[in-house]
């Protein structure tokens, strides 16, 4: 009995704190945006009414807000593909004796080290103003578009951005996950006569699976969850073509006014993300192997 | 293996049952804890309010961030008048405005004087001012500069700052074109396009890379040039009208176009800053201009020469030579303040004394909006005389967007730049507006 009680306050101790940040900064808000979803509030009014389900309803209904989804779930597809798909070439090549190995990996990984809103600032004016003179002076086509002007190209340079911003990270992981395969197994599989692409596929891939669905986890949540750089970087333009979803349940609570509207919408938010990441993890953890 | 995980797992739940028990203990304490904190947050929150009246610290949190510096002078002059009083100004723009307002009375620390909008911004923040009718400024500033504060009869906000918008146009580029004149119709506008065009310039720097322009400023004009736009607005509303009928809408998207097709670079990529500074290093020779825009002209090309004229959407000439005036910031008080009596005190020292006075007329540099303040060109920037010459004869509209229901400019302007975009013809953007005018007015 006594074992238990100090048991209890140990645990209490250590994990008290973090529980009680938990709640203040997680779970309370969570419940109390639940609440304001069901209300008409403006968000500063003193008065307010209980709306039921109504502005599930609307958000449902809203043409915007379905768009933001596609064009988030389009750029989220986009975004996760090329970043593992270059950040494992990358972590490749760099596994290999390579010269200046840890200085390449520093190059790709400082990016990373740089925040959402200052690189979409950034990269804002190399698109409109760097690629404009470069244009002027070469008269390449590339170069002579207006990169933000255009919704595909808009698409595009966020694509660019949020790739070489987060392409260090992943390659870092795929590097650790690289760094972990057995030498003698890979040694053993080329005796068994696998080569190139077939070690590759038969032998590294279901090896480095942990990190693939860590990677995959991470470029899925967060670009599901883009906010920043979207908003630095084309607030949503050309005519909100490139508007997230993030993106538009922020304006609609706070812009807009209609803070309940944009609680509502946060709540289906939440839950699309909850659905989509737990199907990727749950897909990719299945095909985990322990050498 | 099996029955062993079986155990730890076992072990987890009830280490977490003793852990649930320890926690809410932890709880208890805290929510007590947090009983008095909040007793002591009530009164804690202005101690020098109660316990020493002569101290006091005045928080102001303004939208109007272009004139920061002007602010910093303020806050010399009025602590220097009042040295017991602290003010604590505090500015941002545009969108963040409103979003950290909200946060702030959400936090609990609302500053006492903060600025409003009017119309629409008015409604939504009602519940918060401190009603102001009786003041004695009501009866020294401009005709109808209450309007958009005043609501059921009360006055809620002091009309701080006034400012007003039109075309500027390059006064060296029209000489060199050879117009003599600044167009007061659309076909002159059309003419003085084909000259600047001859004479080698480019014509229009239009900002349709964001919403705010087309959407505020552009169908303000078509708004506002309505025989009765207060009634316009409530017909829309009332489905009596619509905007796929209105001939000032269908000629304002004419303008649009037109500024369109003369643009100097694609005006997508042109924003709000872009729009300016490319204006003043000579890239294009008319722009839509707002008086608010003269401390970035300043920065880009001091004592440049700019002139104003109307936004003509067709060859009404009388309704066309007009700049577009109102009132831009209203100061409100916290009805909640610990400091409303001082806070009174220092909105009444701004108008009436004369620190106060030259602090806005050489300081503040916006448009009077007090009756028979002395203003000078020099202070009030070329853009801002302009406007004043316009509003001088009594030539001048209102803004109407500040009526419009929430979101609409985003969503009009989002509208317009399809449009520019090649994505709508002129009959399609009409039908948009018209939807997205039913959408956001329900």
């Amino acid at each position: 009995m006594r074992k238990r009680l100090l048991e209890a306050i140990r645990q209490t101790v250590f994990m008290g704190p973090a529980v009680l940040v938990y709640l203040a900064v997680l779970l309370i808000p969570f419940l109390l945006g639940l609440y304001y979803s069901m209300t008409d509030w403006n968000g500063a009014s003193a008065s307010y009414s209980w709306v039921g389900f109504d502005n599930y309803r609307s958000a449902l209904f809203d043409p915007d807000f379905i768009r933001s989804f596609w064009f988030t779930i389009r750029l989220t597809l986009a975004i996760a593909l090329l970043m593992n798909v270059i950040g494992f070439g990358l972590a490749f090549l760099l596994t290999k004796k390579l010269r200046f190995r840890n200085l390449w990996r520093a190059v790709f990984f400082v990016p990373n080290v740089l925040g959402g809103l200052i690189l979409g600032f950034l990269w804002n004016f190399i698109f409109t103003k760097c690629f404009e003179a470069i244009g002027e002076a070469t008269n390449w086509h590339l170069f002579t578009i207006p990169w933000l002007g255009n919704e595909n190209t808009a698409f595009w340079s966020l694509v660019i951005v949020s790739v070489w911003h987060g392409l260090g990270y992943v390659m870092i992981i795929y590097i650790a996950g690289l760094a972990g395969v057995p030498a003698e197994i890979r040694e053993a599989a080329q005796i068994d006569g696998a080569a190139g692409w077939t070690l590759l596929i038969q032998v590294t891939f279901p090896l480095i699976m942990a990190s693939i669905t860590v990677c995959l986890f991470w470029t899925i949540s967060s670009t599901l969850r883009i906010f920043d750089l979207n908003y630095s970087l084309t607030s949503g333009g050309p005519f909100g073509s490139t508007e997230s979803v993030a993106m538009n349940i922020y304006y609609e609570a706070f812009r807009d006014n209609h803070f309940g509207l944009g609680s509502a919408k946060a709540v289906i938010f939440f839950a699309v993300v909850v659905v989509i990441t737990a199907a990727q993890v749950l897909l990719t953890k299945r095909k985990e192997v322990e050498a | 293996m099996k029955k062993n995980r079986m155990r730890t797992q076992l072990e987890k739940r009830m280490s977490a049952a003793a852990f649930a028990a320890g926690f809410a203990a932890l709880m208890l304490t805290l929510a007590g804890c947090g009983g008095t904190d909040d007793a002591g947050g009530v009164s804690g929150a202005s101690p020098a309010g109660s316990a020493a009246p002569s101290e006091a610290t005045l928080n102001l949190y303004l939208n109007r961030s272009e004139s920061v510096d002007a602010f910093k002078k303020l806050k010399e002059v009025y602590e220097a008048a009042y040295p017991n009083i602290t003010l604590n100004i505090e500015t941002s723009q545009g969108g963040e405005f409103n979003t950290n307002l909200k946060t702030k009375f959400a936090a609990g620390a609302g500053p006492d004087i903060f600025t409003n909008s009017g119309f629409t911004d008015l409604d939504t923040w009602v519940d918060k001012m401190e009603d102001l009718s009786g003041s004695e400024w009501e009866s020294a500033v401009l005709d109808r500069s209450l309007d958009g504060i005043t609501k059921d009869g009360k006055v809620y906000g002091y009309p701080l700052s006034m400012e007003g918008y039109g075309f500027m146009y390059n006064k060296d580029d029209f000489a060199k074109a050879g117009i003599s004149e600044a167009p007061k119709t659309m076909t002159e506008l059309k003419d003085a396009v084909a000259k600047l065009e001859a004479a080698g310039f480019k014509a229009f720097v239009p900002d349709y890379g964001n919403f705010y322009v087309p959407g505020v400023f552009e169908t303000n004009n078509a708004v506002a040039k309505q025989s009765d736009p207060n009634q316009f607005l409530s017909d829309l509303k009332s489905g009596a009208k619509k905007i796929t009928e209105d001939p000032l809408f269908s000629d304002m998207l004419d303008l649009v176009q037109l500024q369109t097709d003369h643009a100097s670079k694609n005006p997508m990529s042109i924003d709000y800053t872009g729009m300016i500074t490319d204006f003043a290093a000579g890239k294009g020779a008319i722009t839509l201009g707002c008086s608010c825009s003269q401390p970035l002209l300043d920065q880009t090309q001091p004592s440049f020469e700019v002139g104003v004229f109307g936004t003509p959407l067709n060859d009404d000439a009388d309704l066309n030579d007009r700049v577009f005036v109102q009132v831009s910031s209203y100061l409100a008080i916290n009805k909640d303040s610990k400091v409303k009596e001082e806070a009174k005190r220092f909105i009444d020292w701004l108008y009436s004394s004369d620190a106060g006075r030259e602090w806005y007329v050489k300081d503040f540099r916006y448009l009077p909006v007090l009756k028979g303040l002395e203003t000078d060109a020099a202070s009030l920037g070329s853009i801002g005389a302009g406007i004043k010459a316009y509003m001088d004869q009594g030539k001048y509209l209102a803004y109407e967007y500040p009526k419009y229901p929430e979101g609409l400019t985003t969503e009009w302007g989002n509208t317009l730049i399809k449009m520019v975009a090649g994505k709508l013809d002129k009959q399609q953007t009409l039908a948009e507006l018209q939807a997205v005018w039913e959408k956001m007015s329900k």
